[in-house]
């Protein structure tokens, strides 16, 4: 047997080696978040920087900014959805209708669209706050895009090659998604913030949305600046960027060129200066500058920045559900074609016969509003339609497209007084897009039959394309009806309980919207962020 | 301590025995047998049995035990029955938790409560240690929100501390665990719980939820092995009310022979693949809920839960020899589910103790425990919010289940098992080595390190439904399918090196002072490697075989976390006796999660007793102990919260790089807890009275301060973020807590003991530093306001009601049109409640109870049959039953068949009910009585072996038993406790898992 001190030797060491084994030293703490790139690491490189261009989708466009655009087509009345997700069905809950004999049908909710959506204007309100929706999605793509553009211009970035073309190619980039984030929140905000930082901080100082709408303009500018400077000996490293920084499911394979990319942005300049005023308040000037920009606009042909799906659902924004198509689908049911496109439709149009064929049994939920009700559902694009799936087929058309330019045109012509040079474009998108429908132009329409064919036109063709509540805005139609608002000859479905007949049946009714311009700030924002003196406004009174 | 005599006599004898509690009948382990006038000593089995070489001449033992009275007993035959009673001078226990070093119960500042093994619930046969605690811990609010197999339950000690998890830290053996999960009951001995900072500052910047120790068996050295089987069956099902859920009446439009129609006015049909023509709604003013079905109804909530078996077999053999000691366990779960598949779970553990030499012993204790689920349980929701005359288990021509029963997306859950499988298996392994060294005076030194490795593996697998004739919804993500395999890998490491110095001033110096004092030094190391790997391919072939090869989409996700954190404690008690005694120390702790540059964080801690029983020596108050304690601990933020990152991951074909939503913060800085206790142990005896001989009280008062408590905080878009990680709330926390045993009525044949627990606490939230509430669903967290309470809109209570801005509700022009109905106000044409604004929302009520309290009886009669029961009693809280709300969404609640009567005329009107459903927004008519008293567990045991009159087994108890078989609530949902059970999310009914009321028999075979 050992002795005693041979014993406690051991006993000692064990214990010596025990606190050795886990004894740490400080510099063992600096433990590095191992799963995440750092901004200084990641974006001192050619690589990290596309690869932040690119998140600018998933930074812009994903779930709320669809939960947004499907705003912008129930208020267009193009869709409707009977569901208070997202506060959707208070958003386009019409103040009444009133049948052909006289009987006003009130929203079942009780008070207007303002006074509900302003009442929902709060952070405990949470997802019911219409407001939040745009405003976030579109401030967290500026503030991105002012990322991207420090992080271009940092000189400590590598870029390889041809580095100049590359960093051109994506300060367009960047400058185009911010001009779009200002378009959108100058177009749907009373006021907004313009800013250029990226480090977490803001300003208070909220700017009209007239000012808003400018700051796009800049931005578009600035984009076009850009764009100027790519010759044709750079377009193979313009054509290598553009393809690293858009998705494989965002139509990839259909580039946008140099030439394509201005011609969206004078397009993009067209809708927003229409969008943004009543056409009574539209001007001969105002109509040759719409002319004069559509005219440099989109072309047939050209392509578009959009979003689609992965096949899969795999690593798509849309993940199987938050994408327009798929929300219009036979599966998700989530949104509903309104009666009031179908009605829109010129008799035997081939895109209606392609597109819509009656449910089963209607869809009516006027116990939650008496515009949500419809006999038709969507063809998916899986059966040979082209604006709903269930298979993850389609693409959303994020920018302006050639139908809507031209249409744009159209608009001017006709009410300039050209109406059948605005109606030979027309019957062109119609034939452009198959409706296989009888020629409109040089058949003696008068300005207001022309005008009702273009806005049906408008609303046809640009279907699911973010332009149906800027329309009925500057048409007129979602004005109250005191100030002329609202739709005459409204096609209904109406139950059979308030009819006293055995089934719901169609009535054609007038449609009192009275749906608010623009949409207060959140109070997402002011909560954290009060207005400074001399902001603009904040909230519609 | 403890050594057997090596020096026998020719003339020796064997006696063996058993020991058993006269409060209970139950066998005593560890009980010292001390041959009178020799060295000779040993200790029961976990059987309570013994066996003792007794010399010639020696006559009698001396059996002693902690918290019951030393006997000295006669050795009148070769086989003794030994039966002790509970010392009611003394607190039972000896404790460590919190106080680091095995201390007597009179002699600490802190309530450590503690629960024997034999105290368990028998009912609970799913092997959960943490519903074995359940109701039986004062200040330990254990709740089980879901009746799904292997779900853990929420454990919050003493109130809400933090905004993250409040589930406590798990120490077994001294060695810290990820949790409780899988960890076989009958391997423990006993638990011991530390509900305060007071106690958790021992363990440092991670101890503010408080303690939860388990404390494995061990064997007896030098005695023969002593072999112990149960097996336990049991079938569970769910729990529901006593009333249905859904209305047994309609109001759709029907036809002349009262059919549905739709809203072309045809009968409603259902197509080939059982997808049904949606109903012509009936809304609007004088719609009533008065119609009979004429179509054949379900009730889905039969259709979707069955009765479930679960069977558990658990075998222990446990001895030792001359230096050495070893306990051994294994045990099988078979768990069924009453919605599909089962749980399995196997453990097997050996702790083994072996003296190496004198005063120096090496303590191993292993535990692997292997799991496997695959489990399927589908969602409540779109079985309950459908129309009643949908068949769940309709079959379309090919034979599958209806998905889609009617025009929306909610996907009939039953069908789920046809086209989704998964698992997942755990392997788990614990792992701890305790070396222990005690000098023959002042100094003991100890060293332990524990490993909690855990491995997972899963699958989860879509089939290819292309094939079914079904077109609008399928299961996963896809219609063509897809598969996931996943792996993770969780390490914990604890290594803790500590010196211990004792001295006692009569032994070591001679003095006439009883002074004691005792010295803690500890190295204390934690280290977390957490890791998970994730391969996945979407898009299967219609063809086998069906992995991740052949899918056309692959992709593959990682994640990986490390923690470290290190510090020292030191601790200083100072007992006179057991008179009274102080204990101070300080711990401070660094961590990774403040980097190479962060500061340690230290917390002081100070406790101090006084036993005025002591002075007293009233024989009807032998104990009475006043205490007080004083600490600070710690909560550790997220993984990494404070590195400024950006978030990556696939964007179609590549990868892409963003802002993160969540802005990090640099500064963040651990939230700590500062707590203070004020606490009495009473012990009243009335020695030798047949009724209430002894009872044991301990009251403790307790008052709490969490200070930068994390949370997100929401930040303006505009800056980039929509939150961002900061130090933003400040918390105030009190309560009381009452325990209390008695020894009712013990006779000779009869004995009662019965017990209470009781607790209350409240949370406040004392500051917002931003100012600005908190909001997140149906809850708020609002400076001056309790934490965690429901809130939202309610119908107005009068006419003349104002807005927040001053404005009148209803004008007073129309003020007539409207009358209280039920205490709402209601437009008298339209029907309609009229509720305030979602911008004048109120706090709707607490889901905290007001108290909450468990009656624990047991009672042993012919110290052969025991029965015993446990009613828990929660008082207060109120349930937001959302699964209502969602009901009144389709108008199905149970609610709208009944009348009320709005302007003179009584009927179901739908639109009453219809304007309370508010879009599922929270409105105070669905916040309900949480209330509950429930008969937790009634079991009753019989050792058949007198009766049966074997030999072969020492003993062969045959238990029934029955958990949650009755609950008295007025709660219109299925289950009260089957609600949420987040931190910040708690009390919310939202389709969750039901809970189960479950019958057990077990046998019990000891050899």
């Amino acid at each position: 047997m050992a002795s005693k001190s041979k014993i406690m030797k051991k006993i000692i060491s064990i214990l010596i080696i025990g606190v050795f084994l886990y004894g740490c030293k400080k510099s063992d703490l600096d433990l590095v978040n191992p799963n995440s790139p750092t901004p200084t690491a990641s974006l001192a490189l050619e690589d990290g920087i596309l690869a932040f261009s690119k998140g600018l989708y998933k930074k812009g466009f994903s779930e709320n900014f669809v939960y947004a655009w499907e705003m912008h087509s129930f208020m267009g009345d193009e869709l409707y959805s009977p569901y208070g997700n997202w506060g959707w069905r208070w958003a386009e809950q019409v103040t009444g209708i009133t049948l052909p004999n006289g009987t006003v049908l009130r929203n079942p909710i009780g008070p207007d669209q303002k006074t509900q959506l302003q009442s929902t204007n709060s952070r405990t309100a949470a997802d019911l706050n219409v407001f939040q929706y745009e405003w976030q999605m579109m401030n967290l793509l500026n503030v991105s895009t002012n990322l991207l553009l420090k992080s271009i211009d940092d000189p400590m970035a590598v870029f390889k090659d041809d580095a100049e073309t590359k960093k051109t190619t994506l300060r367009a980039w960047a400058y185009w998604w911010k001009g779009y984030a200002y378009s959108r929140i100058g177009s749907i905000y009373i006021s907004g913030i313009i800013t250029d930082a990226s480090d977490g901080t803001t300003n208070s100082d909220y700017k009209a949305s007239a000012e808003i709408l400018a700051e796009a303009d800049a931005s578009f500018d600035k984009c076009l600046a850009e764009l100027a400077k790519i010759s044709p000996a750079a377009i193979t490293t313009y054509n290598s960027t553009i393809d690293k920084v858009v998705p494989s499911f965002a139509s990839r394979d259909l580039r946008v060129t140099p030439e394509m990319w201005v011609r969206q942005i004078y397009s993009y300049k067209a809708r927003n200066l229409m969008a943004n005023k009543k056409v009574a308040d539209m001007t001969a000037g105002d109509w040759t500058t719409i002319v004069t920009l559509a005219q440099q606009g989109v072309r047939q042909g050209d392509y578009n920045f959009r979003i689609g799906m992965d096949a899969d659902a795999t690593n798509d924004l849309a993940e199987g559900f938050a994408h327009p198509y798929i929300l219009l689908g036979s599966g998700q049911q989530f949104t509903f074609v309104s009666e009031r496109l179908v009605q829109d439709y010129a008799v035997n149009d081939q895109r209606f016969v392609k597109n819509f064929a009656l449910l089963a049994s209607p869809n009516l939920r006027s116990d939650r509003g008496f515009n949500f009700g419809t006999r038709y559902g969507a063809t998916a694009i899986e059966d040979g339609g082209s604006f709903s799936t269930s298979d993850n087929l389609g693409f959303m058309e994020l920018g302006c497209t050639y139908e809507e330019t031209q249409l744009d045109i159209a608009e001017a012509n006709i009410r300039n007084g050209a109406i059948d040079a605005g109606l030979l474009i027309v019957d062109a998108i119609r034939t452009f897009q198959g409706a296989g429908v009888p020629a409109t132009s040089a058949t003696g329409k008068t300005l207001t039959a022309a005008l009702e064919i273009l806005k049906a036109e408008r609303r046809v063709a640009l279907f699911q394309r973010g332009t149906a509540f800027y329309d009925a805005r500057r048409w007129g139609i979602t004005a109250p009806a005191s100030a002329g608002g609202g739709r005459a000859n409204a096609v209904v479905l109406i139950p059979a309980t308030v009819l006293g007949t055995t089934n719901a049946q169609i009535r054609s009714c007038f449609i009192e919207y009275n749906f608010m311009d623009y949409f207060d700030v959140p109070l997402n924002e002011i909560d954290f962020n009060d207005p400074s003196p001399g902001s603009g406004p904040v909230k519609t009174q | 301590m403890l050594y057997l005599a090596t020096d026998t006599y020719a003339q020796d004898r064997t006696v063996t025995g058993t020991v058993i509690g006269k409060d209970d009948g139950m066998p005593l382990p560890a009980v010292s047998i001390a041959v009178k006038g020799t060295k000779m000593i040993t200790q029961t089995t976990a059987n309570g049995e013994f066996r003792l070489v007794v010399p010639s001449g020696r006559t009698e033992l001396i059996v002693s035990f902690i918290g019951y009275t030393t006997q000295t007993v006669p050795i009148s035959s070769s086989n003794l029955k030994i039966s002790l009673a509970v010392d009611a001078r003394e607190l039972t226990e000896v404790v460590v938790t919190g106080v680091g070093t095995a201390t007597d119960k009179r002699k600490i500042g802190i309530d450590v409560a503690s629960l024997s093994s034999k105290n368990f619930a028998k009912s609970v046969a799913n092997g959960s240690v943490e519903q074995m605690l359940t109701g039986q811990i004062a200040g330990a609010n254990v709740r089980l929100g879901s009746g799904e197999p292997g779900t853990q339950s929420s454990i919050i000690l003493r109130g809400i501390n933090t905004i993250q998890s409040t589930y406590p830290m798990i120490l077994i053996d001294g060695i810290q665990a990820d949790n409780l999960n899988g960890l076989d009951p009958t391997l423990i001995e006993r638990v011991e719980v530390v509900k305060g900072a007071a106690g958790g500052m021992l363990y440092g910047a991670q101890g503010a939820n408080g303690v939860i120790q388990v404390f494995t068996k061990r064997g007896t050295k030098g005695t023969a092995p002593a072999i112990s089987a149960s097996t336990k069956f049991s079938t569970d099902q769910i729990i529901e009310g006593k009333d249905p859920l859904t209305a047994s009446l309609h109001h759709y439009v029907t036809d002349s022979e009262g059919f549905i129609v739709d809203a072309n006015g045809d009968r409603l049909v259902q197509d080939a693949n059982g997808k049904w023509t949606e109903p012509a709604i009936l809304s609007g003013v004088g719609v009533i809920n008065d119609k009979p079905y004429k179509e054949k109804i379900y009730d889905h909530l039969d259709q979707a839960y069955d009765v479930a078996k679960t069977y558990n077999h658990t075998l222990n053999i446990s001895g030792g020899g001359e230096k050495s000691d070893y306990s051994v366990n294994v045990s099988r779960l078979d768990q069924g589910n009453v919605m599909s598949n089962k749980l399995n779970r196997t453990t097997a553990g050996l702790n083994l103790g072996v003296e190496l030499f004198k005063n120096f012993t090496l303590r191993s204790t292993s535990q692997g425990i292997f799991q496997y689920e695959n489990l399927i349980s589908g969602g409540r929701f779109p079985l309950l919010n459908s129309y009643q005359f949908i068949d769940f288990k309709f079959r379309d021509p090919l034979g599958n289940l209806v998905m889609q029963p009617k025009e929306e997306n909610q996907i009939n859950s039953l069908a789920e098992p046809d086209w989704h499988e998964r698992y997942r298996k755990s392997n788990r392994f614990l792992q701890s080595i305790n070396l222990n060294y005690k000098f023959p005076k002042f100094v003991e030194l100890d060293y332990k390190i524990g490993i909690d490795h855990n491995l997972t593996n899963g699958l989860d697998y879509y089939k290819n439904q292309t094939s079914t004739l079904q077109s609008g919804l399928y299961f996963g993500s896809t219609r063509d399918g897809s598969i996931q395999e996943y792996n993770t890998k969780n390490t914990i490491i604890n290594s803790v090196a500590s010196v211990f110095a004792r001295t006692d001033f009569q032994k070591d110096f001679n003095s006439s002072l009883p002074i004691t004092t005792a010295t803690q030094l500890a190295y204390d190391v934690r280290k977390v490697d957490y890791r998970y790997f994730s391969g996945m391919g979407t898009g299967l072939p219609t063809y086998p075989p069906y992995n991740i090869n052949v899918a056309s989409t692959k992709n593959a996700s990682s994640k990986q976390e490390e923690f470290l954190s290190y510090g020292f404690l030191v601790n200083q008690s100072i007992d006179y006796g057991t008179l009274a005694g102080i204990s101070v120390g300080i711990r401070s702790d660094y961590s990774s999660e403040f980097g190479v540059g962060g500061k340690a964080f230290t917390f002081p801690r100070g406790t101090a007793y006084f036993n005025p029983s002591e002075l007293l020596s009233l024989s009807w108050l032998p104990q009475w102990k006043v205490r007080a304690a004083y600490g600070e601990a710690g909560i550790q933020p997220n993984r990494y919260a404070r590195q400024t990152i950006l978030t990556a991951g696939s964007l179609g074909d590549g990868n892409y790089v963003q802002l993160p939503d969540s802005a990090s913060n640099a500064f963040l800085r651990v939230q700590k807890s500062k707590e203070l206790e004020l606490g009495t142990d009473l012990v009243f005896a009335n020695n030798n009275k047949v009724w209430l001989s002894r009872i044991a009280v301990t009251g403790t008062y307790w008052k709490r301060k969490s200070e930068d408590v994390i949370q997100y905080a929401d930040a303006s878009p505009s800056t980039g973020f929509i939150k961002y990680t900061d130090n933003l709330i400040s918390l105030t926390s009190k309560g009381y807590e009452l325990s209390a045993d008695a020894t009712m009525l013990q006779q000779k044949d009869f004995t009662w003991n019965f017990g209470i627990r009781f607790a209350h606490s409240q949370t406040m939230v004392d500051k917002i530093s931003n100012g600005k509430e908190v909001v997140s669903g149906n809850f708020a967290l609002k400076e001056g306001e309790r934490f965690g309470i429901f809130y939202g809109q309610a119908p107005l209570s009068s006419v003349d009601q104002l807005k927040p801005d001053g404005s009148r509700y209803i004008a007073a022009a129309d003020a007539g049109n409207y009358e209280v109905v039920n205490g709402f106000v209601t437009n008298k044409t339209t029907q309609q409640v009229v509720v305030t604004g979602s911008d004048d929302k109120k706090n709707m009520g607490d889901p905290t109870p007001k108290f909450t309290m468990s009656f624990i009886n047991s009672f042993t009669l012919y110290q052969d049959l025991s029965i015993s029961f446990q009613f828990d009693w929660n008082y207060g809280n109120k349930v937001y039953n959302l699964t209502r709300q969602w009901l009144y969404r389709d108008q199905l609640s149970k609610d709208f068949d009944e009348p009320i009567t709005i302007n003179g005329q009584t009927a179901a009107y739908t639109n009453y009910y219809g304007s309370l459903y508010n879009s599922t927004n929270p409105i105070t008519w669905f916040i309900e009585s949480g209330s509950f008293l429930r008969l937790r567990d009634v079991s009753a045991s019989y050792n058949l072996r007198n009766a049966l009159k074997v030999k072969w087994a020492k003993n062969i108890s045959l238990t029934l038993s029955a958990r949650n078989l009755l609950t008295f609530s007025k709660y219109k949902g299925l289950d009260p406790e089957s609600s949420s059970t987040g931190t910040l999310d708690r009390g919310v009914d939202n389709f969750s898992f039901p809970n189960l009321k479950s019958y057990q028999v077990g046998l019990n075979v000891g050899f």
